[in-house]
């Protein structure tokens, strides 16, 4: 007779016990799956809405302005309103019945006063339609006067043509690239979430953790049993997303069709850079919700202090999703952030766009701290309180 | 066998102490069931968890199969068979799975492991129902298999803590036969009980515990006439108040 040191029983006995546990497949597995592909869906809704146009609402103050607005190339007359002054448009716009209210002021050149409402995403849209249809018609006024003068035209006739340098195939060409690794961080936190709290402090309410400290196994074993076992099921959480995006994909419907321009491929070393990248942010989670579970008197407790630490790992993952917009993407602190960085990462991952030294900041930031918290968690349950503290 | 050399234990949350067991000495041999006789909270479970290990003596030691609780823990793991009410079984294993689960746990391989349990469940007449779910038995057939995975490597000590606690009597008297088998096979059998039909029913010897010390150790006779009492419960009433108790 040996005394093994358990570790490979405690992982292969969860592991068990996980795929018997109806939460782990529905709050791990199946609804995740579902509730991306819904959210692909939404996505697609709101992508289709804003290349079709939404129709803008105008109010304008006086018969001339309406006139005006008539002259402005590609603005829908059927959605300009007459109004008798400018607080009757600022009412209308209050309302949200027109988007903007205009007013044009002769002075020394021709000023148009504009009301809309900040808040109004819509607004803004219209705000910066109108502008670029009143250049677009100055330039053409310019043009004509100039050829009726039989003045040469010096004007430039500069044109922009936008070419997207992302990959020209794959998820790079769907706006879903931004929002996908949120997620895939997300969702392997909240899957290991959905069990932890019962594989160490429900063990040590139901007093099965008394049972199996009693037998030879080493406690150091039966912590990384179990953490290794949350590793699977955080993974699991995370690859769920992908699953969701494809199915969402797989799935013809016209809602999500423009959804993929470029398909869903992604170049099998990036995908394999992502796995190890993955697995370094599940070791991390793992330890992390382990040792804080294993301080825990109860159930209840444990989901207590689960709900904090969702809080702050939710914080930097959502602004992983707009630090495009800061500009900040690209500095190396990103890189040491953790969750962060990780989310940064397998953006550029899907992007085909990521970097050995983007990327060995990451692993070495989630191996640390996997490293101490999975000393925390082993200390914890050396200490007596892992059976006491009921 | 069993000796404990004035084994201690005190718990402190920082602010105040608590002495749950106070210099406990006793000896329990092989082929006999010594009861640890005790009121709720007079130190009983916390002297059987030293005993298994989990947790440590603040000072003192206890011998278990000839292996020291400090220094040959694993070892002194290796030798027992711990159960008690509070210790559970998991939901979502099959009594089986549970037994090959703890037996693998204790080294066991192969057809070795396989013998093992197959032994452990028909000890505990456990073959009709040791394949379904344990979320699905009965209390009494949990209690089988409890025992079952406490003695699945053949320890040479059983330590059980109250064990028939909250068992019905068919429940319980599953564990008192088997503690009445265990003695036969001359295993070491300590348990803590406050029931004192039970006592009398089985224990070889008995040591009476009070607020963490011994009140009183030997044989029920020994106790009785060292009380003058003529029950076994009136002669532990009479050690844990110091006072003679009247029939």
């Amino acid at each position: 007779m040996t005394t093994g040191t358990g570790t490979k029983q405690v992982f292969l006995k969860e592991l068990r016990e996980f795929a018997r546990d109806k939460r782990v497949l529905q709050a791990g597995i199946i609804m995740p799956i579902f509730i991306v592909a819904i959210f692909v869906v939404i996505m697609g809704v709101v992508q289709s809405s804003v290349s079709s146009s939404p129709s803008i609402e105008i109010a304008f103050v006086n018969p001339t302005d309406v006139d005006i607005a008539k002259a402005l190339p590609n603005v829908d007359t059927d959605h300009l309103t007459q109004v008798t002054n400018w607080d009757e448009g600022s009412k209308l716009v209050r309302d949200k019945e027109v988007q903007l209210v205009i007013e044009v002021i002769q002075d020394e050149g021709t000023t148009y006063r504009i009301g809309y409402l900040e808040s109004s995403q819509l607004a803004n849209i219209a705000i910066a339609k109108f502008q670029g249809e009143l250049s677009e018609r100055n330039l053409k006024l310019v043009k004509e006067t100039l050829k009726e003068n039989n003045l040469p035209d010096q004007t430039q006739n500069e044109k922009i043509k936008r070419e997207n340098l992302d990959k020209d195939n794959g998820l790079a060409g769907s706006m879903i690239v931004s929002l996908l690794p949120y997620l895939i961080v997300l969702w392997a936190f909240q899957g290991g979430m959905s069990v932890v709290a019962d594989l160490v402090a429900g063990e040590k309410e139901r007093g099965t953790m008394e049972t199996l400290l009693v037998s030879p196994v080493r406690r150091a074993a039966v912590a990384l049993g179990k953490i290794m076992a949350l590793m699977v099921v955080c993974f699991i959480g995370s690859l769920t997303t992908l699953a969701g995006v494809f199915l969402a994909a797989t799935i013809k419907i016209p809602l999500t069709q423009g959804l993929f321009p470029t398909g869903t491929s992604i170049e099998l070393t990036d995908i394999l850079l992502a796995i190890v990248t993955l697995l370094t942010l599940v070791a991390f989670f793992a330890t992390l919700m382990v040792s804080i579970t294993a301080r825990a008197r109860n159930i209840r407790e444990a989901q207590t202090y689960l709900g904090l630490l969702t809080f702050m790992i939710l914080m930097p993952a959502v602004f992983s999703q707009v630090i495009g917009f800061t500009g900040m993407e690209s500095a190396q602190w990103v890189y040491w952030t953790p969750v962060l960085n990780a989310a940064v990462v397998l953006k550029n991952l899907i992007l085909g766009s990521a970097t050995f030294s983007q990327l060995w900041p990451v692993w070495f930031v989630n191996l640390v701290l996997a490293s101490i918290f999975l000393r925390i968690a082993m200390q914890l349950f050396r200490r007596e309180e892992i059976i006491l503290r009921v | 066998m069993v000796k404990t050399y004035a084994i201690s234990k005190t718990f402190s949350d920082g602010k105040k102490e608590i002495v749950a067991v106070k210099g406990v000495d006793f000896v329990a041999e092989p082929g006999q069931i010594h009861a640890l006789l005790g009121v709720n909270g007079a130190g009983k479970t916390t002297l059987l968890r030293m005993f298994s290990t989990v947790i440590v003596p603040t000072s003192g030691t206890a011998q278990l199969n000839g292996y020291d609780i400090k220094t040959d823990a694993a070892m002194v793991r290796q030798s027992i068979g711990f159960l008690s009410t509070s210790t559970a079984l998991y939901g979502r294993l099959t009594g089986r799975e549970m037994l090959k689960y703890f037996g693998s746990l204790y080294g066991f391989t192969g057809s070795e492991l396989q013998d093992r349990v197959q032994a452990a469940i028909a000890q505990t007449q456990a073959e009709a129902f040791c394949d379904q779910l344990c979320d699905r038995m009965s209390t009494g057939q949990k209690q089988r298999i409890s025992i079952a995975r406490a003695i699945v490597h053949e320890p040479p000590v059983l330590l059980f803590d109250e064990p028939t606690a909250g068992l019905d009597i068919l429940a319980a008297q599953t564990v008192l036969e088997f503690l009445e088998v265990a003695r036969e096979k001359n295993k070491t059998i300590v348990f803590s009980t406050h029931n004192m039909n039970e006592v009398e029913r089985l224990a070889d010897r008995a040591t009476a515990i009070h607020q963490g010390e011994v009140k009183g150790s030997g044989t029920l006779e020994e106790l009785k006439n060292q009380t003058g009492q003529p029950t076994a419960e009136l002669a532990f009433l009479s050690l844990i108040t110091l006072k003679e108790v009247t029939a």
